[in-house]
């Protein structure tokens, strides 16, 4: 059985006679029985191994047995498909308007040409066929050729050649030095502009009906084509090819041959590539030329055809994504049959792809008006409204009749405080909240002055002592100032939760002088605490819960029967009433609407009556503008959900 | 009032101003400067802070006048951590530096563990059973109270409850019972969050309207 090797060469079996055996093999047999090793000799161990790579041998190392091998062996056979190959070169004695082709049949074609030739192809396919289904017999070998699913040349004349003689008539058209394609769109055939000009080989498959067929249509055809199969892998190192459709088959010179196109095999080396990916392809600067080069025929199909040619067609998948992978975009082609599902797949995979490849765009605002605006739109009524009892004095509501439990458990603590008697501070508040702070625990500073208390103060902020200084030198104007003696500022205390443990175990050492640089605990404010259960009380002022929350876990236990009071912020009050209702705080004042509580609870004069009447103002207006925020709001939702639904179903359907 | 005190009225006045002009965008150059100006203030006071009133009177007075009682070998200890503290700086040596923030971080673990379960844990909850305490006597607002307190607290805990049950071909869902309290305790949970946004308004008017009423103050003793 003969068998193939890699060459192509066809060589006997092993079980064939001898007698059969060439007489190059014949030797190499014989030479091989006389020396040792039977095989040959591949020289000393590692001898080999040790050559340099591309390092040849010698001539002169070069075993006798080969040098005679070189010496008898015959030249090697041209490759079958040579033969093959040689009729489609003189295919113009066979059809004699087909020019002879000088050039080597594995030249390209041009636009025009292969249009041309694709067309011809067609109706010979169709013609083809419309003989098998009349046969009454069918050479063997040859099944009804597949109809290809995915791609098909497409022709303008849809109508197969009625007759032998129209089909000849037809092909006699596909001159390459007339250009005139027949009635084929070159933008459905193809886009390659790489394709040189090169006369139309065509083939024809012989028919059951030998009498009417030509001679040359009885050329023996190849076998049974094999169905056309999609690489979508890119092309081999030596001239990438980006997403070219690489139509393999063992039977590609047939296939060529019946569409008039040139088999793969035969494209010279350093332009071998997939030819149905030239086909796919289009280069628009080669095409260009080609054009120019090219005369304008009398029909004016040129023209049209290049109008067509300059639509570009969009894009698969953008140029930039596959940049870092390809270097040659990919375009939709004109010879793919895409259904319309296809094309929403493809646009399914587009958009994944990008999807995984670019980031999210940003979401745009669809609000008219830009958030900028808004914003300064909400601030400039802000200040209007809250600058208006500011600038007049106008008081939008009176004095709070009601107290809240914090306040009133405050001003009962504060009275209970024995007079003289050292009370500590605490505060550990940010200056962004000095504002609100500072009016929230001014009544109670002013009352704690009231009983004469000597004042330690501390703070766990680096910030802190300052603004302690500030505090209470702005509750009585300088006049009626408290005593400095009465005040030891202790500073800042490092550390934080662990800092308040050593604070609380040892006040002393963990403090030992005061902010100034002097010793603490011998000045008159200080000199009676030993513990911190010298203290009378402890007044915590911040705005941070868990700062105000690790205090109180601190202290618990370590102050027996001693008040602990806290001042805090709006925003920290909500946390740090549970503490109050388990009475582990004995008074809680938050924010600056309970300090004004505080004042008229003590039926102090209300401080700053305007600064809160402006405080009331804005707080008045947030209020609106958050429910006509949320009124907006809940019908936006409404009316978007409505439309977004009419959405969906529109797409559903 | 002298011309010192007006300056630094006016400076507070304007650099209040400007921080207003955030209206415009934060990326207003006058409003980049000021709030600059204030961070770098702010950093400074507290480096002063802890250089004045840390450093020197706890790492290099006890060694300098140990006249005063400091113990020097209690002063060391901090000091040598404090060293191995700059290893931090180097990434090759970091690993020094591990042993003083070990001893930060389990010093404060022990103390804040300590104190919450001490001072937050065991004492809430033995408020929240004090008000079902009968011997405090029968008062129905207070009984509403503990009832409401105890309902919402207990479908806040199950609304953090995520697990579920398995049923053959159907997704992992929550018994009926815990569904309706979670959603409860997402009620509750809402209450909460717009108390603590209400605190957060309060307190930013409660400060805008203090330099509000600095600018016009000084603007009022501008003009008088």
């Amino acid at each position: 059985m003969p068998f193939k090797n890699r060459t192509g060469s066809t060589s006997k079996n092993a079980d064939s006679p001898s007698q059969e055996t060439p007489d190059w093999l014949k030797k190499i047999r014989e030479k091989s029985h006389l020396e040792k090793p039977a095989t040959p000799p591949l020289g000393a161990f590692g001898e080999a191994e040790n050559r340099q790579f591309g390092e040849t041998e010698k001539p002169d190392e070069i075993p006798q047995w080969l040098k005679e091998l070189q010496k008898t062996e015959s030249p090697v056979p041209d490759e079958p498909e040579k033969s093959e190959v040689d009729w489609i070169t003189r295919l113009h004695e066979i059809l004699p308007e087909t020019p002879r082709s000088d050039s080597p049949s594995t030249t390209l074609y041009s636009d025009e040409e292969l249009a041309a030739m694709a067309a011809a192809a067609r109706k010979l396919d169709e013609f083809n066929r419309v003989i098998e289904e009349q046969a009454s017999t069918q050479p063997l070998g040859v099944p009804p050729e597949p109809a290809p699913t995915d791609f098909h040349l497409e022709s303008s004349s849809p109508a197969a050649p009625e007759s032998p003689v129209e089909l000849e008539g037809s092909i006699s058209s596909f001159k390459p030095e007339q250009n005139q394609p027949d009635s084929a769109n070159p933008e459905d055939i193809t886009r390659d502009s790489h394709i040189e000009k090169e006369p139309v080989h065509i083939e024809l498959k012989p028919t059951g009906n030998t009498e009417e067929s030509v001679p040359w249509m009885q050329t023996p055809v190849m076998a049974e084509p094999e169905p056309v199969s999609i690489d979508t892998t890119p092309s081999e190192p030596v001239e990438p090819q980006p997403n070219s459709f690489d139509i393999s088959s063992d039977k590609s010179e047939t296939q060529s041959l019946e569409s008039g196109i040139p088999a793969e095999e035969n494209l010279p080396t350093e332009k071998k590539k997939s030819f149905f990916s030239s086909l796919f392809r289009k280069d628009e600067t080669d095409s260009s030329e080609d054009a120019e080069d090219e005369p304008e025929d009398e029909s004016g199909q040129n023209d049209e055809a290049a109008a067509r040619t300059e639509e570009k067609p969009e894009p698969l998948i953008p140029e930039s994504v596959l940049q870092p992978q390809y270097n040659r975009s990919v375009e939709y082609s004109g010879r793919l049959d895409i259904s319309e599902s296809q094309k929403a797949s493809i646009h399914l995979l587009k958009s994944m792809l990008m999807g995984e490849i670019q980031p999210p765009a940003p979401t745009a605002t669809q609000s008219k008006i830009s958030g900028r605006m808004l914003r300064l739109c909400i601030g400039i009524l802000l200040l209007i409204v809250m600058l208006f009892p500011l600038a007049t004095g106008f008081m939008l509501t009176d004095q709070q009749a009601l107290f809240s439990p914090g306040v009133v458990s405050m001003r009962t603590a504060v009275n209970a405080l024995p007079e003289n008697s050292p009370f500590l501070v605490i505060t550990d508040f940010e200056p962004a909240f000095a504002g609100e702070l500072k009016a929230a625990a001014i009544g109670v500073i002013d009352n704690l002055m009231m009983k004469n208390l000597n004042l330690s103060v501390v703070s766990t902020v680096p910030t802190g002592p300052a603004l302690a200084r500030d505090l209470i030198t702005s509750v009585r104007q300088a006049a009626f100032a408290y005593p400095p003696e009465k005040i030891s500022y202790l500073g800042y205390l490092p550390g934080g939760t662990t800092g308040m443990k050593d604070f609380i175990h040892n006040p002393r050492q963990a403090l030992p002088l005061l902010d100034t640089g002097r010793y603490a605990w011998t000045y008159p404010a200080t000199q009676d605490v030993f513990s911190i259960n010298d203290y009378a009380g402890v007044l915590i002022i911040t705005e941070n819960t868990e700062t105000g929350r690790a205090w109180i876990e601190q202290l618990h236990g370590n102050m027996a029967d001693k008040p602990l009071l806290m001042v805090v912020s709006a925003q920290s009050a909500p946390l740090m009433r549970p503490y109050l209702d388990s009475k582990q705080l004995n008074g809680l004042i938050g924010g600056r609407v309970e300090g004004a509580m505080y004042d008229r609870i003590m039926e102090a004069p209300a401080r700053s009556p305007v600064i809160t009447a402006s405080y009331q103002a804005g707080m008045l207006v947030v209020a609106v503008l958050i429910i006509l925020g949320g009124i907006f709001g809940l019908f936006h939702g409404l009316f978007s959900s409505r439309s977004s639904s009419s959405k969906e179903n529109w797409y559903v359907s | 009032m002298s011309a010192d005190t007006i300056w630094t009225i006016t400076a507070f006045a304007l650099t209040a101003g400007v921080i207003v002009s955030y209206l415009i965008g934060e990326k207003y150059p006058p409003f980049k400067i000021i709030a600059n100006l204030f961070i770098g203030a702010a950093a400074g006071y507290a480096a002063t802070v802890a250089i004045f009133q840390v450093i020197y009177p706890r790492l290099i007075v006890p060694f300098i006048f140990p006249s005063l009682g400091f113990s020097q070998i209690t002063a060391i200890i901090p000091l040598v951590l404090a060293f191995l503290l700059l290893f931090k700086a180097v990434p090759r040596l970091s690993k020094v530096g591990n042993v003083a923030t070990g001893v930060i971080v389990g010093a404060a673990a022990g103390v804040i563990i300590g104190g919450a379960l001490l001072g937050t844990i065991l004492t809430q909850a033995k408020a929240a059973i004090t008000l079902f305490d009968p011997d405090l006597g029968l008062q129905s607002g207070r009984l509403v109270d503990a009832l409401f307190m105890l309902l919402g607290t207990i479908s806040t805990l199950v609304y953090f409850q995520f697990g579920g049950i398995r049923r053959p071909g159907k997704a992992v869902e929550r018994p009926k019972a815990t569904r309706f309290l979670a959603g409860l305790g997402k009620f509750f949970i809402a209450i909460t969050l717009g108390a603590l946004f209400a605190g957060v308004i309060s307190s930013t008017m409660a400060v805008l309207a203090e330099r509000l009423g600095f600018i016009v103050q000084t603007i009022q003793t501008w003009i008088r």
